[in-house]
């Protein structure tokens, strides 16, 4: 592909992998779209101002308040917070650069497409009902608009980046940290990046699965949602089991970076840090059982809501340790109030205030008069905005001189904060004396009696949306006009600050390494020449140098654009029947262009030479003899295991929830089953030969072997498309066998698609193995294709007595 | 041990605990009041047979993981994310089961 | 003014919570702001002796200890609160509701009241967008309903279509309504008069508008009506 179209700079920009670039990337982006959701905000606190108000219509303040709460928390707090740990993680622990640099520009261009499918959604009529698209409302019948259905790819494309992105940082975070820069010795906000990717690795799996499912519903009018045996309590759990989890995934970066901001400011070591350190790991685990506090009243029993009880009152203990360290690190110090220190530390007050009306909700007794009312909307926007957004602020003003070279204005900056937080009070606090009000409903009447605290909470938005006027005036124009800031104005001790403001491509000349005395040393391993930049006509694949440093692909973008349009077409569609929407037929023009660019540009960015230089001399504890592809892959294994867990979840919920189920080998063939088990054993087989052929360096057993394994793979899916055309064609979508067959076809569908993504991996591999590569030691790709294809097999082998023995 | 050798070893064992799932389910009470075998006619509650299913389904899967994937050979903190997975896994199955079940 | 058992019980425990809420936050934020002013940076004040310099890993610094007071005093605070709470939970949302006793003195459930039998609980049926109401004599009212003061009413609140949540704001209580599935509540209101119920959950364009009426009348008063109703 020409690169030579774009002028250098968008050239750039368009293709960059370096990580501070990226990151720059996702600042702006993530900072748009705050102010388009913030613009939403305000519109319907405009609305809210006065009892009985019609500047809105109903239907557009629903799409405003579910795009807005949408928005908000999956296009702007954690890529914003990503933003900073692009940039920032590979120099605070000595790294040059992300593990799979192509890898991550791919992460943010899915999530550039996303947030344009979303945005994109209003021109279909945008999503009304909520952020938590709670079930059954979901249902075509309820929901007709295509909107849902733009807004269902763009979760799914931002899933994806992000599932990209967990997979990135773990293997960089574990496998690149300089010499001596022990887990231990890492600052506070990489830990914190480290526990947040830790939770996205494992939660957003299950929200892919949540949106699949309602796709697939709404699309093929399966039944798991509009099923009573499923319905809305199976959304509700599927959707909060990574719901609760996301609450910490938007917190955790900003609490990191404050850790590390109070100190600085504060001039002294962080208190307890290994405390803090473990209360987030301690958070980051019971976040996983706590979700059924927000199902408090939906009737699931006694027994159940005392346990989230627990467990979520549990959880604020860590949360405590947390704010108390902060506090108890300003003893004895010397505080400077720099417009930074000034947000992480208004952030943590405002954060007390959200974390102890957190207590309030915890109750299940207090949540049946409090669940949907403004007390909620106050308590949550204390910690996303008052915590998370806020502290974000801070890691802005504090890493601004380091992203430009040049220093804001300080007094702007300040005069920025106080109003900021002055108004924040203003817009929130009053709404936790709305404990009365419905949240998410457009208007009210003039005898509630809630008309004065909506008008000055819609005052304190207006002060508090303006207030961010300054901080976009202030980094506009100082970005360009500000003082040279020189290496280190904080004087911080974190390594980044050790470089150059704004840092070299390269990051480090040498790589730094930390004595066990706790020192620094700089260029006791082997390095670059000093000064080496960005090179004049730089070019894909020439050399570690480029490749590394100044790699350019074209790639990543062009396969979220793929992406895009193969999802944009699953969905864009136009319903079934004019009259009576059940459901509705996918654009398949859009997804065919989708899927054949997808295969072209895939098979480009895995032909592209982009060698990235693994250090030999890093800490890698624990994997120290783990390649980093290896590690990326069994890491993303990770998360499928919680992906599959979740359908075969969703399967056992309906399953045990249902009164009758058809009895073992009346629905589906147990013949069928056996043979497609055998057929895939036998490929795991194919493929374990193929690595050994590979070894030996055997190129015909190696070409047999994988002919073998993608004929095996054709066999499964044929065997599997007879059986669903037999089981379509007998009349399954009937009400009685309406779970039984939903349950079957998207589970077994997901698996088949893995099936699919494994042969074209074959295909692939069999192209190379064609053209010599493969046998001289270079097996590495064989390898790692049978992790994935025998992981594939794992979960067959457990969907087969699960479908078709019990 | 040659380890092509290994490999089909696993294999035969793969295929055979499969035949022995296949078979196992003309045990199930509901079918004819259980089958007879050497010893006699015996019938297996569901839940015994669902258990030994699911054993063996997790015994294929414990070989394949271990000796496909060969994470028998590798640095034990290699399936570390795996699993955490399958723990967190069972706890969403766990709760959802007090959920529905336990009042 | 006590308009109903749970609006007391409510208040009761939110009093507790907000108590004890006050206590934290007034100690942690005069905490805060007593050594930011304390230790704020003056032209005259210099570096502490453990600021951490660019080049070394800052020293640790805490004691387990202070942590564990912390943690152990706020394990305290949370235990009364998730007492208090279960307390208040066991009464207000048992797996099996007390009986109901709002027939009592109606003729037609005459008996129940010597035996001490529960009366029919009333139905509650969420709608896009409005509630119906069933009484056991098969009357149906929409987005209005009436029962007697001082009596034990329970709801077995359902759907006909999408998620609703059915709050009845001055009582501070609500539970979702979920087609396929019952969620029973009960209250027992205090004083006559006319109270809001309203949907809390969002559930389409017309969410805003559905609000319903409950009327708490004097029980004579009820009587008459239920008797002569329609």
């Amino acid at each position: 592909m020409s690169q030579d179209i774009f002028p250098p700079r968008v050239r750039r920009w368009l293709f960059t992998t370096n990580h501070k670039e990226v990151g720059i990337l996702y600042l702006v982006t993530a900072l748009f779209f705050f102010v388009a959701a913030g613009l939403l905000a305000v519109t319907m606190r405009t609305q809210l101002s006065v009892p009985d108000n019609h500047v809105l219509t109903e239907t557009l303040y629903n799409q405003f308040v579910t795009v807005h709460g949408l928005l908000m928390i999956f296009w702007v707090l954690s890529p914003f917070a990503f933003g900073f740990a692009n940039y920032i993680i590979p120099l605070q622990i000595g790294a040059r650069d992300l593990a799979f640099p192509r890898l991550n520009a791919m992460s943010y261009w899915f999530y550039l497409f996303s947030g344009v499918a979303i945005i994109m959604s209003f021109i279909f009529g945008a999503p009304d009902l909520g952020w938590t698209l709670y079930s059954p409302q979901t249902a075509f019948q309820f929901a007709p608009s295509i909107g849902l259905n733009v807004g269902a790819a763009a979760l799914i494309l931002i899933t994806v980046s992000i599932t990209m992105s967990s997979v990135n940082f773990l293997v960089t975070m574990f496998k690149m940290r300089a010499p001596g820069m022990k887990l231990r010795n890492m600052p506070v906000f990489p830990w914190a990046i480290l526990v947040t990717i830790f939770m996205m690795l494992y939660a957003f799996p299950s929200f892919l699965a949540a949106v699949l499912l309602l796709y697939v519903d709404r699309a093929f009018g399966t039944f798991y949602f509009s099923s009573l045996q499923g319905g809305a309590l199976l959304w509700d759990n599927v959707f909060w089991f990574f719901g609760h989890p996301e609450v910490y995934i938007v917190l955790f970066p900003a609490i990191g970076l404050i850790a590390d901001v109070i100190p600085t400011f504060s001039r002294r070591p962080l208190y307890g840090s290994k405390y803090v350190i473990g209360s987030m790991i301690a958070a980051a685990v019971i976040s996983f059982i706590v979700w059924g506090h927000h199902m408090f009243v939906t009737g699931i029993g006694l027994t159940s809501t005392k346990l989230y009880t627990v467990t979520t009152i549990a959880v604020s203990l860590p949360f405590d340790v947390m704010v108390i360290a902060m506090i108890e690190t300003l003893t004895k110090a010397r505080v400077k109030l720099k417009a930074a220190a000034l947000f992480a530390l208004g952030a943590i007050a405002l954060f007390v205030i959200g974390g102890i009306t957190g207590v309030y909700l915890a109750s299940v007794a207090l949540d049946h008069a409090l669940r949907g009312t403004y007390f909620v909307v106050a308590h949550f926007h204390y910690i996303m905005v008052g915590g998370s957004i806020m502290g974000l602020i801070a890691g802005l003003y504090y890493w601004f001189p380091k992203f430009t070279g040049r220093m804001y204005n300080e007094t702007v900056a300040k005069i920025h904060f106080i109003v900021s937080f002055i108004g924040f009070n203003i817009l929130y606090f009053p709404m936790f004396l709305l404990l009365d009000m419905p949240r998410r409903i457009q208007t009210y009447a003039p005898d509630t009696g809630w008309g004065s605290l909506n008008s000055l909470a819609t005052f304190g938005g207006f002060i508090f949306g303006g207030a961010q006027v300054l901080l976009f005036v202030n980094i506009f124009l100082s970005q360009r006009r500000g003082p040279p800031s020189g290496p280190n104005p904080w004087d911080g001790w974190t390594l980044e600050w050790s470089l150059p403001s704004p840092p070299p491509a390269h990051d480090f000349d040498k790589i730094p390494s930390i004595a066990e005395d706790g020192t620094y040393h700089f260029g006791t391993s082997a390095g670059l020449p000093h000064g080496a930049g960005y090179p004049n006509g730089s070019k894909i694949g020439d050399g570690y140098l480029h490749s590394h440093f100044e790699g350019l692909s074209p790639w990543p973008i062009v396969v979220a654009f793929a992406a895009f349009i193969f999802f944009l077409g699953l969905t864009i569609g136009q319903p079934s029947s004019p009259t009576t929407p059940v459901t509705f037929q996918p654009f398949w023009p859009l997804i065919l262009d989708g899927a054949i660019l997808g295969v072209i540009v895939l098979y480009g960015y895995s032909r592209e030479k982009f060698s990235v230089h693994e250090e030999s001399h890093v800490e890698s504890w624990p994997f120290r003899e783990v390649p980093n592809v290896k590690l990326g892959i069994w890491t993303f294994l990770g998360a499928e295991v919680i992906f599959f867990g979740v359908l075969i979840g969703a399967y056992f919920f309906v399953r045990t929830n249902s009164p009758i189920w058809p009895e073992v080998g009346s629905l589906f063939d147990i013949r069928n089953g056996f043979a497609m088990t055998l057929v895939l054993l036998t490929s795991s087989l194919t493929a374990i030969m193929a690595l050994v052929s590979a070894k030996v360096g055997s190129r015909n057993g190696l070409i047999v072997s994988l002919i073998a394994t993608f004929g095996l793979g054709i066999s499964f899916l044929y065997i599997k498309a007879t059986e669903w055309v037999y089981l379509g064609s007998h009349g399954v979508f009937s009400v009685a066998y309406g779970l039984p067959a939903t349950s079957y076809f998207i589970t077994t569908g997901t698996h088949g698609v893995h099936v699919f993504a494994g042969m074209l991996m074959t295909l692939y591999l069999l192209v190379n193995t064609l053209k010599g590569r493969y046998l001289k030691g270079d097996h590495q790709a064989i390898e790692h294709f049978g992790l994935y294809w025998h992981f594939v097999d794992i979960v067959w082998v457990f969907l087969f007595p699960l479908f078709y023995l019990i | 041990m040659n380890t092509t050798y290994l490999y089909l070893l696993v294999f035969a064992i793969l295929v055979g605990s499969t035949d022995i799932e296949v078979n196992i389910v003309a045990l199930y009470p509901s079918a004819s009041a259980g089958v007879a075998m050497l010893f006699g006619t015996i019938a297996l509650s569901y839940g015994v047979i669902v258990s030994i299913l699911l054993g063996l389904a997790g015994m294929k899967a414990l070989l394949i993981a271990l000796f496909y994937q060969h994470l028998k050979y590798e640095p034990k903190s290699l399936s570390s994310w795996v699993l955490i997975g399958l723990v967190i896994a069972s706890l969403l199955m766990s709760l959802v089961f007090i959920q529905l079940h336990v009042h | 003014m006590a308009v109903s058992n749970t609006q007391v019980i409510f208040d009761n425990l939110y009093g507790i919570f907000t108590d004890l809420a006050i206590v934290v936050g007034v100690i942690v934020f005069a905490l805060m702001a007593y050594l930011i002013i304390r230790y704020r940076s003056k032209k005259s004040s210099s570096d502490p002796e453990d600021t951490p310099r660019l080049g070394r890993i800052p020293t640790a610094r805490g004691h387990g200890r202070n942590v564990l007071i912390t943690v152990t005093l706020s394990t305290f605070l949370l235990a009364v609160l998730i007492i208090t709470s279960f307390a208040a939970v066991d009464t207000l949302f048992p797996n099996t509701p007390p009986n109901a006793t709002w027939c009592y003195g109606i003729a037609a459930y005459n008996q129940t009241q010597a035996t001490g039998q529960s009366c029919p609980r009333l139905d509650v049926t969420g709608h896009q967008f409005y509630w119906v109401f069933r009484y056991p004599n098969n009357h149906t009212y929409t987005n209005f309903f009436r029962v007697p003061v001082d009596t034990t009413v329970v709801l077995d609140v359902t759907s006909a279509d999408v998620f609703h949540d059915f709050g009845i704001i001055q009582f501070k209580i609500k539970t979702d309504a979920i087609h396929g599935r019952t969620n029973t509540i009960w209250f027992i209101p205090y004083t006559p008069g006319n109270y809001t119920i309203q949907c809390f959950e969002l559930c389409g364009t017309g969410h805003v508008g559905m609000i319903a009426t409950l009327a708490v009348m004097n029980v004579t008063a009820f009587q008459n009506w239920y008797g002569s109703a329609k």
